[in-house]
């Protein structure tokens, strides 16, 4: 109960159902009630998955980065959060497929050649199957691993470490084939024509990088208050700030390769993207990802005394978070062929963002409070303390 | 590194200590007493000695990000002076100045000069290579790559006196207290 308050969390999970409703009461009546659902989806589940990401990782690495934390990734990646994110994709997959995805539309996608021999695996069938089968994996990775460090915490019992790891090394392999899958049934299926191997690493890393910087935004915040205040030191939001500097680097090498590689090609199946991109108001937000996303972050976590404060690291957190934003945006709207930029930005999405993030909060509040929010199955980050 | 003359005879005062952890205290102590050109010898990385030390050097950070800067310009320059000026080829009806495809060598000269500026840099700054260094003069210096602690104020601080230093080292339970001479040649 004690790291309940600390996160001051206690009325969260009702306020999430709140803003969930409000979300979807904006949503469903201002027009675009199928199109702000998938942004949204995709934005919250991405997160949720960039945070299950970082608890496999945590599991294989132990390092001491990832162990500070954990306890936020778990809660964010928690069963019943996965659960809620599959919940809300049941609409998605039943009286919302046709109206999201052009392939699962039989009239509008008729005599199409490129999706029909796409069918075998853009499909209504295989999408709910292969989805059931993400969802499976994701629950049954989050289960294992956070039930086993708090049984840790309680039994001290190391070989639960390596059993952790037993489990977490293969599972780090088999995340990334099975997010590969999910990222392209969900979110790159979304213009069915285009394809781009890139694509779901891409979406992940983005995904990863706002996870981390949600979670250190909530260690920085709450740095002067028990029992982050005995952790959070020049050395945590250092080693954060690398990883997030890290990954805003990887996102950059892989968003560059992307495009690179299909501008160099030229080639008339995968040059719409970005030609969908690049007019009509879409290039100026190109332009903010390419210099909000990247370069911002990345000369301001390369000084070394960003990374010293907590203080300063909040808010390159909130930037990032700002950004990945709008970069998914980027990535799912100006397929739904709104228009240019401006005649897209629409209410239903602000909607989706809120409502989403309710649905979040409400797995996230619950869960956060059922172990301590730093283990206290591994003293490495008190230890750091003493020799500081 | 180069000392003007004429020169203090004496390079600085060491003293020598059997456990890391009173060495991290006297280097905290000599900080916190004001004196700047401290420094401290240890077998093997002591947690939070430059803290303690309060040591900032912040030129070669410097010059690898100016470096960097520089090695991403001038790669961008070569390449379109290459592909717009000196062999201009129409490469797949492309535009002469193609810069998205600059970008990969952008990158690898702005990692190549950053890279090699450290290098050299860290060595410059050090004043190395150099074969030889006062405090190897100091008594039981090779045990400091042994089992033994060893922290230096040196003579070109301010703060230092000879009688003064050694009553506010030997005021820290070092092992022992000595004079380390400068090396003649320098002198």
């Amino acid at each position: 109960m004690e790291n309940a308050n600390t996160l001051r969390l206690d009325k969260a999970a009702p306020l999430g159902g709140l803003l969930a409703i409000i979300g979807g009461v904006i949503m469903a009546t201002t027009g675009t009630l199928w199109q702000s659902y998938i942004y949204g989806w995709l934005f919250m589940a991405g997160l949720t998955l960039g945070a299950l990401g970082i608890v496999i990782l945590h599991n294989v690495i132990r390092a001491t980065w990832s162990l500070s934390i954990l306890r936020l990734a778990e809660a964010a990646a928690s069963p019943l959060s996965l659960f809620l994110m599959f919940l809300s994709w049941i609409p998605i997959a039943t009286v919302g497929l046709k109206e999201i995805y052009l392939w699962a539309d039989p009239v509008r996608s008729a005599g199409d050649h490129v999706l029909h021999n796409k069918a075998f695996f853009l499909n209504p069938s295989m999408f709910i199957g292969c989805s059931i089968a993400y969802f499976a994996f994701f629950i049954f990775m989050s289960n294992t691993l956070r039930k086993s460090t708090i049984r840790q915490d309680q039994n001290k019992d190391v070989t639960e470490s390596q059993k952790r790891a037993n489990i977490a090394s293969p599972g780090l392999l088999a995340f990334a084939v099975v997010v590969t899958f999910a990222a392209t049934h969900w979110a790159m299926s979304l213009e069915p024509h285009w394809f781009s191997t890139v694509y779901p690493l891409l979406s992940l890393i983005g995904q990863v990088n706002c996870a981390v910087a949600i979670a250190t935004l909530i260690l920085c915040v709450n740095a002067n208050r028990e029992p982050y205040k005995g952790i959070v030191n020049a050395k945590l939001t250092k080693d954060l700030g690398n990883i997030l500097f890290a990954t805003t680097m990887v996102w950059a090498y892989l968003t560059l390769s992307q495009f690179l590689i299909i501008w160099s090609g030229n080639l008339p199946e995968e040059v719409p993207y970005y030609r969908l991109r690049a007019e009509l108001g879409w290039q100026f937000l190109g332009w903010i990802l390419i210099w909000g996303r990247f370069f911002v972050p990345f000369f301001a976590l390369l000084a070394p005394k960003t990374k010293r404060y907590a203080n300063t690291m909040k808010w390159v957190c909130i930037w990032i978070i700002l950004m990945h934003i709008l970069d998914v945006f980027w990535l799912v709207v100006p397929g739904f062929e709104r228009g240019g930029l401006f005649q897209s930005i629409r209410l239903g999405d602000v909607g989706a963002l809120i409502g989403f993030f309710g649905l979040f909060l409400v797995g996230f509040s619950t869960e956060v409070k059922k172990a301590a929010l730093v283990p206290t199955h591994d003293n490495r980050l008190r230890e750091n303390l003493d020799h500081a | 590194m180069i000392h003007a003359a004429p020169k203090n005879p004496v390079f600085g005062l060491v003293a020598e200590f059997s456990h890391p952890d009173d060495l991290l205290h006297a280097a905290e102590q000599a900080t916190k007493a004001g004196y700047k050109k401290v420094e401290a010898y240890s077998p093997f990385p002591v947690h939070g000695l430059t803290e303690a030390l309060d040591w900032h050097e912040s030129t070669v950070p410097w010059m690898i990000f100016l470096a960097g800067i520089a090695g991403g310009l001038g790669g961008f320059a070569l390449e379109t002076w290459v592909a717009v000026q000196a062999y201009p080829h129409n490469i797949g009806g492309r535009p002469l100045f193609s810069w998205p495809s600059f970008i990969p060598v952008i990158f690898e000269c702005t990692v190549l000069l950053a890279g090699v500026t450290a290098v050299i840099g860290t060595l410059a700054i050090n004043g190395l290579p150099r074969p030889h260094h006062p405090i190897f003069g100091a008594k039981n210096f090779d045990r400091a790559s042994q089992d033994k602690f060893f922290l230096c104020i040196e003579s070109s601080d301010e703060k230092f006196d000879v009688s003064e230093t050694t009553k506010f080292l030997e005021g820290l339970d070092a092992d022992s207290v000595s004079s380390v001479r400068n090396d003649e040649d320098d002198l």
